[in-house]
């Protein structure tokens, strides 16, 4: 489907709609609260039987996404182990490669019993979709990395672990997507690193995107957008099939595991649609997680969690931070928006509306790694992190375009987009509201405690069954310190008992956490979005400490 | 994967819309009784706090589980006896009222220890004394003269005497008049008698080391009332002759007469009341336009008997309660009149918005609306008022504890505690005799009763509330604006 997934130069019409679903999420998310604020005042009965509704609401759904991510954290464990390059390789015949697996004694360890299952039931999967056959020698590698005011050393890791995992760096072509108006000593940085990882790589480019080209705003899809098209450009040159090619586009700290590739490649391989389908890792924010506040490493646990558990659902799993998807499916849908901010998650909607619904997030249980914010002091950490979580919240600004899309989508029944837009509406608004009405709203009505309502059994049931909910919010909170104390890199650090002890302790204070660095940025974001005050990117404050 | 997913999905949809309206339902205070003939029946709450906590409860002759602070739910709708057991203190007991839906809260209620802690103020027998309310000071007169006064501080339990500045030594035997209190002010005013060459006001400053200094203002009689707003203390009114005078003590002497044959004043907040004719104004205490509080003539014609004398006891909130010498009590909300005859004095808890008003045997409440609560009514709210005990002799005095959750009153030559509460009927619980003629007082902050024991003369002071007790001052600032009206009422 040709659809301008643009906010610019539209009919007057598509304009229209455009600003209507624009101030729709701001516009619920804020008459939920300003309702719930009024009714609380007028009617505090009413508001509390309200709140015990979002409340039950609240830890049902808590306890429903915690189920499906202590089922994706086990699979993340059983895959751990995976050799997944030795798979690949069975790749180049796959039947010889079943026959071969189904011959050999059955390994030892319930995960490994399960991954070798799961493992023989796609081979039979995929011969049964007798889908083209690609084998693993024919598969290229674009690895695409933006980088504006990153530092060498950030970089430096990423390349690092590009060339060091187990799947050879030979196949892939490193693209660093540099921005023209970067400082010089960033410039200066990039050309040590080609001399440090000159014949690391299938080839190592540095591809400068030009400031000031129009119709583009300042965001990173603009930079690597131009990448892409200038990769494109090489591919052909060399006579690479873009339907050959996996393009993976990483921020700068982005760090792969060792097997990210083996896994990548074996993922695409075995996928009956491969170029219908981007391949979403689980991030984790590791290379500096030991160097930074409890509150900012329960925040970017909670991303991965949020992430973890999304990867049961592929159904509805949209992309998210760095990923990797068909080469081929870029070019055909026009590659990044270039006027955009989220990137990663539009690109997916991007595809879904270009195939008309036929396109899909594969989940894949490897990890990358990626910075947490660290901006030096606490202050300034926490205000980094703010905007960080605000420019995530701006993931907003696709909706209004999603929405456009699917009223276009004309071929495609209600029951396959409705899915998608009661997700996408239901996780903006929740993510602005859901704290608001745990940790201020809820305590409105017996602030508001007007003699008529303190006289009343609900003024007193009413706290008794929130007390009931919260205390049983405990044991969804006791799991979620396990998984993330699990998923902890096990590293010796300075203080680590201590470190651990304030982690653990930092959870309890979610529901502020969360109120102040979710609640309140997508608040922020949806009410720019509402009134039409567009963001720009901007780039976090990262740093390492050594 | 996706199978289990959906298999949850709708297993939590199924739980999400069995649960929730199954909690509505037991928050509105539905329950399941096994035993009653209806399965589905709707049921009350009790709230029940005591001061001091950890109360062992028997409902209806039957201990329970919880202590004190304790809510008590699924009650099915009737009368409860609630008996409340804590050991060195007398046991608190009530019935209590369920109604389906509603919550019947009893909070604070104070137990009263078994072994009073009373302490004698005065080593003599006292004459009389003023409770200087919102300070924790008691002035009391242990003889007709100036150097009888003491200023007592009701924690330390000590007096001084009071020291006259050097050309004031010679009015230490000067006999006093009268003395003027207003609540919350930082002074008192004595007026004394200088032997035949007029009388004289002095103003003794209420802090640890209490100073004495004359007022130049000269009365010439009497005056039939004496005030001012404790957050101008630079402005006095009094009333004579059935006039009402104003001076700005920092402009210029002279009274300045603000109406004639006055029949009432009342000082709240910035802004005087006074009646006069069949009409209430209002005038700021700096002075600035009179402002008429009714227009309709015919309705003051029905409020205000011009045979009657008034005292005016302004809310703050906009609730005004005139009390007239015949004991009836009316406001200027609807439905105006309280009670037509009868009434000995009334005293606010702007707080709660609730004021008691007492005669010979029974004590009222009367809750008006402030705030929030004036959202709830379609109408103008009305003042709601009940009769919460009954069982009086000859109530005298009644003063708000704990920010409106008890009363403390004087019955006769008896002070009493009383639940405030139209929730819980409950016997009264008698706190000390008393001296019938000297009357009692209670201060909030401190929690104390001061009063006049009969045999000694003495003047005490008894802890009613132990100090852990004690609500905050903050609280209490905001609570106990009490305006408190003496035994003075003519039938």
């Amino acid at each position: 489907m040709n659809f301008p997934f643009t906010r610019h130069h539209l009919s007057r019409k598509e304009a229209f709609l455009q600003r209507l679903f624009e101030i729709l999420p701001g516009a619920l998310s804020w008459t939920i609260l300003l309702g719930m604020v009024a009714l609380s005042a007028l009617n505090p009965i009413l508001a509390a039987l309200v709140i015990i509704a979002f409340d039950v609401y609240w830890i049902l759904r808590i306890s429903y996404v915690i189920i499906f991510l202590i089922l994706a954290y086990a699979w993340l464990e059983v895959e751990k182990k995976t050799n997944w390059m030795e798979r690949v390789q069975g790749l180049a015949n796959v039947q010889a490669h079943l026959e071969t697996l189904q011959r050999q004694p059955s390994k030892k360890g319930l995960k490994r019993r399960l991954s070798r299952w799961t493992h023989q039931k796609e081979l039979r999967h995929l011969l049964d979709s007798r889908s083209e056959h690609l084998s693993p020698e024919d598969v290229h590698h674009l690895v695409i990395m933006p980088v504006a005011s990153e530092k060498m050393e950030i970089l430096r890791a990423g390349l690092e672990s590009l060339r060091s995992g187990d799947y050879p760096s030979t196949r892939m072509v490193v693209v660093i997507a540099l921005e023209e108006w970067a400082e010089p000593k960033i410039k200066d940085g990039i050309a040590e690193l080609m001399d440090l990882f000159r014949g690391a790589f299938m080839d190592l480019r540095v591809v400068v995107h030009p400031s000031e080209i129009p119709g583009e705003a300042r965001v990173k899809g603009a930079n690597i957008t131009w990448a892409a098209r200038d990769s494109a450009d090489y591919l052909s040159r060399r006579g690479i099939p873009f339907d050959h090619v996996i393009v993976s586009c990483f921020d700068a700290d982005t760090v792969v595991s060792a097997s990210y590739f083996s896994c990548l490649t074996y993922n695409f391989l075995i996928c009956p649609q491969r170029q219908r389908a981007s391949f979403q890792p689980i991030p984790v924010y590791h290379n500096n997680i030991w160097d930074v506040p409890s509150f900012a490493k329960v925040l970017e646990t909670s991303s991965s969690f949020f992430i973890l558990a999304e990867t049961t659902n592929p159904e509805k799993l949209v992309t998210f931070s760095s990923h990797s998807m068909s080469f081929k499916a870029l070019v055909e849908i026009g590659y990044w928006p270039v006027d955009m901010i989220s990137d990663d998650s539009l690109i997916f909607w991007k595809a879904l509306l270009h195939y008309e619904g036929d396109y899909r997030t594969v989940p894949m249980y490897v990890t990358l790694s990626m910075d947490v914010i660290d901006a030096g002091s606490w202050w300034k950490t926490a205000h980094s992190i703010y905007k960080q979580k605000r420019r995530w919240a701006w993931g907003v600004e696709g909706f209004p375009i999603i929405m456009r899309g699917f009223l276009a989508m004309k071929d495609q029944p209600l029951r396959k987009k409705l899915p998608h837009i009661i997700k996408m509406l239901e996780g903006h608004i929740m993510w602005a509201t859901w704290s608001f009405m745990l940790m201020v709203i809820g305590w409105l009505p017996a602030l508001f405690a007007s003699r008529v309502y303190s006289n009343s059994v609900v003024y007193y049931s009413a706290a008794r069954i929130s007390t009931i909910i919260f205390s049983l919010s405990y044991l969804n909170l006791f799991i979620l310190i396990l998984l993330g104390l699990a998923l902890l890199p096990r590293k010796d650090v300075r203080y680590g008992f201590l470190k651990r002890l304030l982690f653990i302790l930092q959870w309890f204070l979610l529901p502020w956490t969360n109120l102040f660095f979710a609640a309140i940025p997508a608040l922020d974001a949806q009410t720019r979005l509402m009134f039409g005050k567009y963001m720009e990117f901007w780039v976090a404050d990262k740093r390492r400490v050594d | 994967m996706l199978l289990l997913r959906r298999i949850l999905f709708y297993f939590f949809l199924a739980l999400y819309f069995t649960l929730c309206p199954l909690l509505m339902m037991a928050a509105l205070g539905y329950s399941w009784g096994a035993r009653h003939p209806q399965k589905l029946i709707k049921t009350g709450v009790i709230s029940f706090s005591t001061m001091p906590e950890n109360a062992t409860l028997y409902l209806n002759r039957k201990k329970i589980s919880q202590k004190t602070p304790a809510v008590l739910m699924n009650l099915l709708p009737g009368e409860y006896t609630l008996r409340a057991e804590l050991e060195g203190h007398a046991a608190w007991q009530g019935r209590i009222q369920v109604e389906a839906e509603k919550a019947a809260s009893i909070e604070k209620v104070v137990l009263v220890s078994t072994a009073p802690d009373a302490d004698a103020l005065t080593e003599e027998r006292v004459k009389s004394f003023e409770f200087l309310q919102g300070h924790s000071w008691v002035l009391a007169r242990l003889g007709s003269d100036f150097k009888d006064l003491q200023l007592i501080q009701l924690e330390k339990g000590k007096g001084s005497s009071l020291a006259l500045p050097g050309t004031l030594a010679r009015l230490r035997d000067a006999k006093v008049l009268s003395v003027y209190t207003v609540p919350e002010s930082r002074f008192v005013l004595v007026r004394v008698s200088n032997g035949g060459k007029g009388d004289r006001l002095l103003k003794i400053e209420i802090r640890e080391n209490p100073s004495v200094s004359e007022l130049p203002v000269v009365l010439s009689e009497e005056p039939e009332w004496l005030g001012w707003d404790a957050s101008q203390e630079n402005v006095l009114f009094y009333q004579s002759r059935g006039s009402l005078y104003r001076i700005d003590l920092k402009k210029s002497l002279r009274p300045e007469r603000l109406s004639e044959n006055v029949r009432g004043v009342g000082i709240s907040k910035g802004k005087i009341f006074y009646v006069t004719g069949t009409a209430a104004y209002r005038v700021d205490v700096n002075g600035g336009k009179t402002r008429a509080l009714l227009a309709d003539s015919l309705l003051g014609q029905e409020l205000f008997d011009p045979e009657r004398t008034y005292r005016i006891v302004p809310s703050g909130g906009g609730t005004i309660f005139f009390l007239n010498d015949k004991g009836g009590l009316f406001t200027n909300r609807l439905p105006y009149w309280i009670t037509k005859s009868g009434v000995r004095g009334v005293v606010l808890d702007s707080r709660k918005a609730q004021a008691a008003s007492w005669t010979e045997t029974g004590i009222m409440l009367a809750e008006f609306a402030s705030g929030f609560m004036l959202l709830e009514e379609d109408f103008d709210p009305a003042i709601r008022s009940r009769e919460i005990f009954s069982a009086g002799h000859d109530i005298r005095q009644v003063y708000w504890m704990q920010a409106g959750s008890h009363w403390v009153y004087r019955d006769g030559d008896k002070a009493f505690l009383m639940q405030a509460s139209a929730s819980a009927k409950s016997e009264p619980q008698l706190l000390a005799a008393v001296d019938e003629e000297f009357g009692i007082a209670y201060d909030d902050s401190t929690g104390r009763l001061v009063y006049t024991d009969p045999q000694s003369g003495k003047l005490m002071s008894q802890r009613v509330l132990p100090k852990r007790d004690l609500l905050s001052s903050e609280i209490l600032k905001t609570g106990s604006e009490i305006f408190f009206e003496k035994d003075k009422v003519t039938p």
